[in-house]
């Protein structure tokens, strides 16, 4: 009685609907949209890249037969050395006229489960909401109708995270020795924001708020871990 | 210390995502901004979508398929509302609340298809790409970049917001 919605019958409806959607849309073919030079250049970097990846992925699958001593010492060195686990790390920032996006090429090194909050806030503001995805997590803290959103994510191959730069001004700063960028908006009606590389951890961090350089790196120096209660 | 070797097998085997590029990529910006109704969203959304493809390309293995179809198009939907919520500022996962996305006509039989056409965007997508398109749980995990549990739980919210819109239509199931 519970499940009489069959995997039958949602196929066979499931497959109707597709033909509708195909039909609702035009034929490929048809569609036509001149990108601008910078979104070509980007897309033939990225078609270049992925075809990297896979010959380095089709290469590797064929060396590990041949070289197998050679790969494990390969692996117990990236293991031990900070500074390898980093030099696989790539990130590339391109900037668009109204936003920039962050993406990450990891060279797929286990990242470890871990958890944050901002150790220090603004008097008034509170932890009020978290926002957790698969790779993403949001704290939103509220100071009455104030917002503060601190974001981290995993940089895992191909993670990326976007922001909304329209009218703002980037400032490079540093965040307990690390290169972040500060983004002051010229727009009253867009919060700033702060985005840097914990390149240890792999995580990209990022505060967003109607807050001053200062007062955001002081939060973003307060990052903690939060420890798991048991 | 890793020696960059090509090994190249044939013209079409190196360039399938050229392939999709250049196949699919009007009809991604048309779909985009039949959502974001802006150009600079709409090709940041086309970006998007393509770098997240890059990252399942192992997951296509023919450009002009129904199976690649449907992904292309799923993406492409969920990275420009992605983008418009993102500038909304809409940080809820709620996913009852309605989300523009693409417009499917019903197929007409006013039962089941009717009511998958008709669902939020995100609970239609999992549904077509599992049940339509034959998507393994495992595979959407990785193309939408969540965990197999995670998806789990999404078909199966998705069946049940199906079931109770057919209940409220008076439709048996």
């Amino acid at each position: 009685m519970r499940d009489q919605l069959t995997d039958e019958m949602l196929t066979q409806a499931a497959k109707q609907v597709a033909v509708s959607m195909k039909a609702s849309l035009p034929v490929p073919e048809e569609c036509h949209h001149e990108f601008p030079p910078e979104f070509e250049r980007d897309m033939k970097r990225l078609i270049a890249q992925t075809e990297r990846r896979r010959i380095m992925r089709r290469y590797l699958q064929r060396v590990v037969a041949a070289c197998l001593a050679v790969v494990i010492s390969l692996s117990a060195w990236l293991a031990v050395d900070a500074e390898a686990r980093a030099a696989f790390v790539q990130w590339v920032k391109t900037v668009y006229e109204q936003s920039v996006v962050y993406e990450f090429f990891h060279s797929g090194v286990e990242q470890a489960d871990t958890s944050y909050r901002l150790g220090w806030v603004p008097e008034g503001y509170t932890m009020e909401n978290e926002v957790s995805g698969d790779v993403i997590t949001t704290l939103i803290y509220l100071s009455g109708e104030d917002a503060i959103y601190f974001t981290y994510e995993q940089a895992e191959d191909g993670a990326q995270t976007k922001l909304f730069t329209d009218d703002a001004n980037t400032e490079p700063v540093m965040v307990h020795g690390v290169e972040g960028e500060f983004y002051l908006s010229q727009d009253n009606a867009e919060s700033n924001s702060l985005v840097w590389f914990d390149g240890e951890n792999n995580i990209l961090f990022s505060i967003s708020g109607f807050i001053d350089k200062e007062t955001m790196i002081k939060m973003a120096e307060s990052v903690e871990i939060i420890e798991p209660s048991n | 210390m890793l020696i960059y070797l090509s090994m190249i097998e044939s013209e079409a085997d190196k360039s399938l995502f050229e392939q999709l590029y250049i196949r699919y990529k009007g009809l991604m910006y048309h779909i985009a901004y039949r959502i974001l109704q802006n150009r600079e969203d709409a090709e940041d959304a086309v970006h998007q979508a393509f770098v997240s493809l890059a990252k399942n390309i192992k997951k296509i293995t023919e450009v002009d398929c129904p199976k690649t179809y449907g992904y292309i198009v799923t993406i492409i939907e969920r990275k420009s509302i992605d983008s418009l919520r993102a500038n909304k500022h809409i940080v809820s996962t709620d996913f009852e609340e309605s989300e523009p996305g693409i417009e499917i006509p019903p197929p007409g039989e006013g039962g089941l298809a009717d009511a998958i056409a008709k669902l939020n965007p995100r609970y239609r997508e999992v549904i077509l790409l599992h049940y339509a398109y034959g998507y393994k749980t495992s595979e959407l995990a990785d193309m939408l970049d969540m965990k197999q549990d995670s998806v789990r739980r999404l078909l199966w919210r998705a069946k049940e917001a199906l079931r109770k819109n057919l209940e409220e239509g008076g439709i048996p199931v």
